[in-house]
């Protein structure tokens, strides 16, 4: 008998030890410094996998850009060595090119509309994650506008200015040259030194970012136009996330798309706030020229149409996304619409 | 002083953005550890304070926060000090070396000490108003440096000398302990560059008095931020090690904010631990450092801890 209990505790410790040996660690990479307030959220969610999946899936998170950038990431996932990473539409632009729809130049006016579209198509976005081998949870965005060392009221400001592109974003680099502007593309890392040294005289970005960066020390102006919804998201390697326990998966999809649906919606306030900054630190406001501006979108509409004729990315898409704006613009809003974005739209509406 | 107080990750909210489509938040991390000199400092700047006759024993009394190896003491006895400030303060409003001497001691207790965020905003402030009285007060074109642009405000610390050490260092300390306790507000963060420039500016006329203190908190400023956003690490790394040869190796607290900073922020783990097992290595009791390298040990021991889940 006690050799039978010996053998049953021997069993058990067997099985012990082997579940616990069983932990999946799931590597990421992000540029998010961990000592930020998103790498916290960031934190906050890995706690919350390893206690809800009681020490099964282990999130590593390599913090602050140290496996290099998107596409040495994306590298290191095919060779097994990481498994993820925190990414932008532009980051897929070969394979999702229909991520950079929210993204395309003077296409949306304010949070709520783009809220409201995103309230639809989201799901549209997120669809090819899956055929290119990636897991998603969901986006999280923001409006960059307009800073620069010489009052940018409309086009005719920017022109023989030095705009700057950041590196590898070419459905930017069309847009301002279907302005007629010259774009000279740089990673994020110079502008800063560039706005210093006048290789810049404008540059756009989110207010927060500009702050969190300090490029408010290097301008002179800001123009509160919304010029591109920036965009940001997590993908998983499906083939990784796959291994996981069902149970298991549904934990970590639920934590992690609420990680960045809080990221997302904390967006439009801190944009509130860093606006606020900016004026604060003696930045001049540039009323712009809504005219001018209006004159930007459509011919703005024009080059998005021409790129998705060329491929860049889906027609039907682009026209879906500019139903839906006009419909949140003639104050049509369809009563229907899904939920996905609505506490955005409200953080939007407190920010405001 | 991490440790006197429930350890409370950084919550600023600070956003960047990733080429024209990425996000994300960025704060200042700016260690209780490293605040703890100043609080020591303002301890002892009591002594300019108080008449001849009592001013051995705030003298005295500095040596003895500095020399003690128990914070709990030290942070039951400090808010006895603030009130004694105020109504000194009451009774000479135009006292630059009072206000100075307050705004340390606020900005260190409410840093370092207080273990409510909203009480730390409320101390935090009232170190930064005093700190600000004291530089207006000395420095007249200080008076407007929250109304002009960054470029023009660096351009008046070149006027800064060293008559006004001791205020532009209180300033600088309670403005950065402002923004780190206002750190969920952009409007403060936005100040993190002046902040540095004036203590960048304070090395410049300090006569080397509490300099190793300001390298830590250069180096922590200089850490903020990856290289991948401009960040200059190297910077950090160099204000670091300087505060560690200013020191003589003896200020503990150098050491572990090099790795906290530093060798996490670029995930170098030889460094960090060698870094913290030598901060757990050395003798705590030096005179004039002991509490905080008692802090700082304690603070080793937790990174050495989390340092697998880390790395």
């Amino acid at each position: 008998m006690n050799r039978l209990r010996l053998a049953a505790l021997s069993l058990l410790l067997t099985i012990a030890v082997s579940t616990a040996g069983a932990a999946t660690q799931i590597k990421i990479a992000t540029l998010v410094p961990q000592a930020t307030s998103w790498g916290s959220k960031i934190e906050e969610g890995r706690a919350q996998i390893k206690e809800r999946t009681e020490g099964r899936v282990i999130l590593k998170v390599y913090y602050g850009g140290v496996q290099g950038n998107a596409a040495k990431v994306k590298q290191k996932i095919r060779i097994g060595q990481l498994h993820g990473g925190d990414f932008t539409p532009t980051d897929f632009q070969d394979k999702l090119p229909n991520l950079n729809l929210y993204g395309l130049p003077f296409v949306f006016d304010s949070v709520e509309e783009v809220n409201y579209v995103r309230g639809y198509m989201d799901d549209m976005l997120a669809e090819g994650f899956a055929e290119q081998g990636y897991v998603t949870f969901g986006f999280a965005g923001d409006f960059a506008i307009i800073l620069s060392n010489t009052p940018v009221r409309g086009l005719a400001d920017m022109k023989g200015r030095k705009v700057w592109l950041p590196e590898g974003d070419a459905i930017s680099d069309r847009a301002l040259k279907k302005l007629r502007l010259v774009p000279n593309s740089k990673p994020i890392s110079d502008v800063m030194t560039g706005l210093k040294t006048g290789l810049f005289d404008v540059v756009a970005i989110p207010p927060a970012a500009a702050v969190a960066l300090q490029w408010h020390t290097a301008v002179k102006y800001y123009t509160d136009m919304p010029v591109i919804y920036a965009m940001q998201f997590l993908a998983i390697q499906k083939k990784k996330f796959d291994k996981l326990e069902p149970a298991d998966q549904e934990i970590v999809r639920e934590v992690l798309t609420r990680v960045y649906s809080d990221i997302n919606e904390q967006a439009p306030i801190d944009a509130a706030n860093a606006r606020e900054a900016l004026a604060n630190s003696g930045i001049t406001s540039v009323e712009p020229d809504y005219g001018e501006f209006e004159q930007i979108q459509k011919v703005m509409a024009e080059n998005n149409r021409e790129m998705a004729k060329q491929g860049l990315f889906s027609l039907e898409l682009l026209e879906t996304m500019q139903r839906h704006i006009d419909e949140f613009r003639s104050g049509h809003a369809a009563s229907d619409q899904p939920t996905a974005v609505e506490t955005g739209a409200t953080a939007a509406d407190a920010g405001r | 002083m991490r440790n006197l107080v429930q350890r409370s990750e950084p919550n600023t909210s600070f956003r960047v953005f990733r080429g024209m489509n990425g996000i994300y938040g960025l704060f200042p991390r700016l260690s209780r550890l490293a605040l703890i000199n100043a609080a020591l400092l303002s301890v002892g700047g009591c002594a300019a304070l108080i008449s001849n006759a009592a001013s051995n024993f705030a003298d005295n009394l500095g040596a003895a926060v500095a020399n003690q190896n128990d914070p709990q003491t030290v942070k039951d006895g400090a808010p006895a000090y603030l009130l004694l400030l105020d109504s000194l303060i009451e009774g000479s409003p135009n006292d630059p070396a009072m206000l100075a001497a307050a705004a340390n001691m606020y900005a260190s207790y409410g840093a370092v000490f207080a273990d409510d965020a909203e009480r730390s905003k409320r101390l935090t402030e009232r170190a930064q108003s005093y700190g600000f009285q004291a530089i207006c007060i000395e420095f007249k074109p200080a008076c407007d440096w929250r109304n002009i642009t960054y470029d023009d405000y660096v351009a008046t610390l070149d006027g800064l000398t060293t008559r006004h050490a001791d205020v532009v260092y209180a300033y600088g300390l309670a403005s950065l302990v402002y923004i780190r306790s206002h750190s969920d507000d952009f409007i403060a963060i936005a100040r993190l560059p002046h902040a540095e420039a004036l203590l960048q500016r304070y090395l410049e006329i300090s006569e080397g008095e509490s300099d190793a203190s300001v390298y830590v908190y250069l180096g922590i400023l200089a850490t903020l931020r990856p290289p991948a956003f401009g960040g200059e690490p190297e910077k950090g790394r160099a204000a670091f090690e300087r505060a560690i040869e200013l020191s003589d190796g003896k200020d503990l607290s150098a050491k572990v904010e090099f790795a906290r900073g530093y060798a996490r922020l670029l995930y170098e783990r030889e460094l960090h631990d060698q870094l913290l097992n030598e901060v757990m290595d050395a003798e705590t009791n030096v005179p004039g450092l002991t509490l905080t390298n008692v802090m700082a040990q304690q603070d080793a021991a937790e990174l050495l801890a989390s340092a697998d889940d880390y790395f």
